[in-house]
């Protein structure tokens, strides 16, 4: 047996007030992380109760990260991501957990947000996310 | 490589006898099932006997997917998928049915945990029961 969970994002409140209707933002939230020794991977998005996703678009993506040592101050990312995302549902009020997930290829992964403002309503998602990693025996 | 079989729930009579028609009604019948290990689960449910050939209503076995949090332990994370065992008036008596359950994938899968609960819905007078026990065969393959 060999399976792994990763607390890759603690609970935490984002805020997109300041984002203007019809822009979206892609940022990183976690990298280097070490995919090394798993072949299948799961994130598990959860959503908080005091989440509220009224104004737009939410989606969380795991792209292969290509760190090196030799060159660090660059970010080396794969052009797509190792699975298709599923954007987190829209609302607020209730608490929901998001999962998905595909294999994965190499040393290091990296987490990365996209938001997307539609409406003038509150786009504030307080979520937190697992990383799920199996793997076979090894004979 | 290694497996496991999961007994989930023993051999138990679920006994809806007593709801008028139109009722539904759902039981948690195992919560925070943990599934880290696995990459290959088929649930098998046995049903020992039903009363259900008399069309007074189905029950079911759901499969949510759930994840839990010591951040956030009082609020139940359960996913907006499910996978279902049906028993209805033409469910064999005896039967054995199975289910694999996906745990990779972007449309249905169970990532680590999973909640299971039997609902009945009544459409008619009559008895409504079943005796099940339900396992998990788990596989890491």
């Amino acid at each position: 047996m060999a399976g792994s969970r990763q607390r890759i994002l603690p609970i935490r409140a984002f805020s997109f007030g300041t984002l203007a209707i019809g822009n979206s933002q892609t940022f990183t939230l976690a990298e280097r992380v070490d995919i090394s020794q798993y072949i299948d991977a799961m994130l598990a998005v959860r959503v908080h109760l005091a989440s509220n996703t009224s104004g737009g678009n939410v989606q969380f993506d795991l792209y292969g990260d290509g760190f090196s040592d030799e060159d660090p101050g660059l970010v080396f990312r794969t052009a797509a991501p190792f699975f298709t995302s599923t954007a987190l549902p829209s609302g607020f009020g209730f608490s929901q957990v998001v999962p998905y997930g595909g294999t994965v290829r190499g040393r290091y992964a990296a987490l990365t947000m996209t938001v997307s403002r539609t409406s003038a309503s509150v786009l504030a998602p307080v979520v937190s996310i697992d990383l799920i990693l199996r793997t076979p025996d090894a004979l | 490589m290694s497996n496991q079989a999961l007994v989930v729930c023993q051999k138990q009579v679920l006994d809806f006898g007593n709801f008028a028609t139109g009722v539904s009604f759902q039981t948690i019948l195992a919560d925070r099932l943990e599934l880290l290990q696995w990459r290959e689960i088929t649930a098998v449910l046995n049903v020992h006997t039903h009363s259900l050939g008399s069309g007074a209503g189905t029950i079911s076995v759901v499969f949510y997917q759930q994840s839990w949090s010591e951040e956030d332990p009082g609020t139940p994370f359960l996913g907006s998928g499910a996978q279902t065992f049906t028993l209805n008036s033409s469910t064999p008596n005896p039967a054995c049915l199975a289910l694999a359950l996906p745990m990779l994938g972007t449309t249905f899968a169970l990532a680590d945990m999973t909640q299971i609960r039997a609902f009945f819905s009544r459409s008619a007078a009559g008895p409504l029961n079943a005796t099940i026990s339900l396992r998990l065969f788990a596989k890491d393959a």
